[in-house]
């Protein structure tokens, strides 16, 4: 399974890469903003993004994304949890949202459910 | 400024340094900034525009901000302030914005957050418009040392209070 990991923070980056890669992932594709993200969606099974990001912020990639592919699970990982925040992502085709901050393992376990 | 409106950061401030940086955090006193305020070594700083204008900065020592990094990529050995450090500088003020951001818009005052950028310098201190007040507010990471956040907001729609 291939994944598509976007955050303009390469620590956050690395914290869910190293997360995937404890439950077994090891196909990752990384980008530092949207606009990245969206010239890496080809074959991409699982798309994990930020909300805030510079160039193309993760809303606009989602919309981008779903205009032409309905199907691919994309999970925010965010700080934008404010409620109003989580209904916009999830009626411009969000599949599931992690609210940061979270300690590596509850990321870990959140993620391994979400795959399943 | 309100506390209701301080509050939010400070909550948030305890909540990211525990959850993402495993580091408890002690609050000290709040105050007005007047003249340089706190010196530090490394500052994540985030804009805000929305019904605030202004913006919020958590400035560490070299220490313990190379500490808040390492435990946030899980025990990773840092020696000194790299791009790693100023990178989880500036998402760890990315998240306080976020999460105190939330906190905010429960009760009607929302925002957006810019994009964090981060200063570093031994001794730096930041400065804010004269016209916006910057409160203080001193946290101690337990056996780690103090590190400060200000937020420096102005209100753009009044308040009936
Ligand atoms: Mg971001």
């Amino acid at each position: 399974m291939k994944f598509l990991v976007a955050d303009d923070s390469s620590t956050m980056r690395r914290i869910i890469v190293n997360s995937l890669n404890a439950l077994g992932h090891t196909d990752i594709v990384e980008a530092e903003d949207g606009a990245e993200a969206l010239k890496n969606t080809t074959g991409v099974d699982f798309i994990l993004t930020d909300w805030n990001m510079p160039n193309m912020d993760g809303l606009t990639f989602v919309k981008a994304v779903r205009e032409k592919d309905k199907k691919t699970p994309i999970v925010m990982i965010t700080t934008e949890a404010a409620k109003d925040d989580v209904i916009t992502a999830i009626k411009n085709g969000v599949t599931n949202y992690i609210v940061k901050p979270f300690t590596m393992d509850t990321l870990k376990a959140k993620l391994e459910k979400i795959i399943k | 400024m309100d506390a209701k409106f301080i509050n939010p950061f400070i909550s948030a401030t305890l909540q990211v340094m525990e959850t993402s940086a495993a580091t408890k955090s002690e609050r000290g006193s709040l105050f007005v900034k007047k003249g340089e305020g706190p010196l530090t070594d490394i500052s994540g700083v985030i804009g805000v525009t929305g019904k605030f204008i202004g913006s919020i900065n958590i400035g560490f020592p070299k220490d313990i901000a190379i500490k808040v990094v390492s435990n946030m990529l899980g025990g990773m050995k840092i020696d000194d302030i790299d791009d790693s450090v100023k990178d989880g500088i500036g998402e760890i003020a990315n998240m306080v914005a976020g999460a105190a951001k939330v906190q905010l818009a429960e009760i009607g005052y929302t925002y957006k957050l810019s994009i964090p950028t981060v200063v570093v310098g031994r001794d730096h201190h930041l400065s804010f418009p004269p016209n916006v007040p910057c409160i203080v507010v001193p946290f101690t990471a337990i056996g780690l040392g103090d590190f400060y956040l200000e937020v420096a907001l102005k209100m753009i729609i009044p308040i009936e209070d």
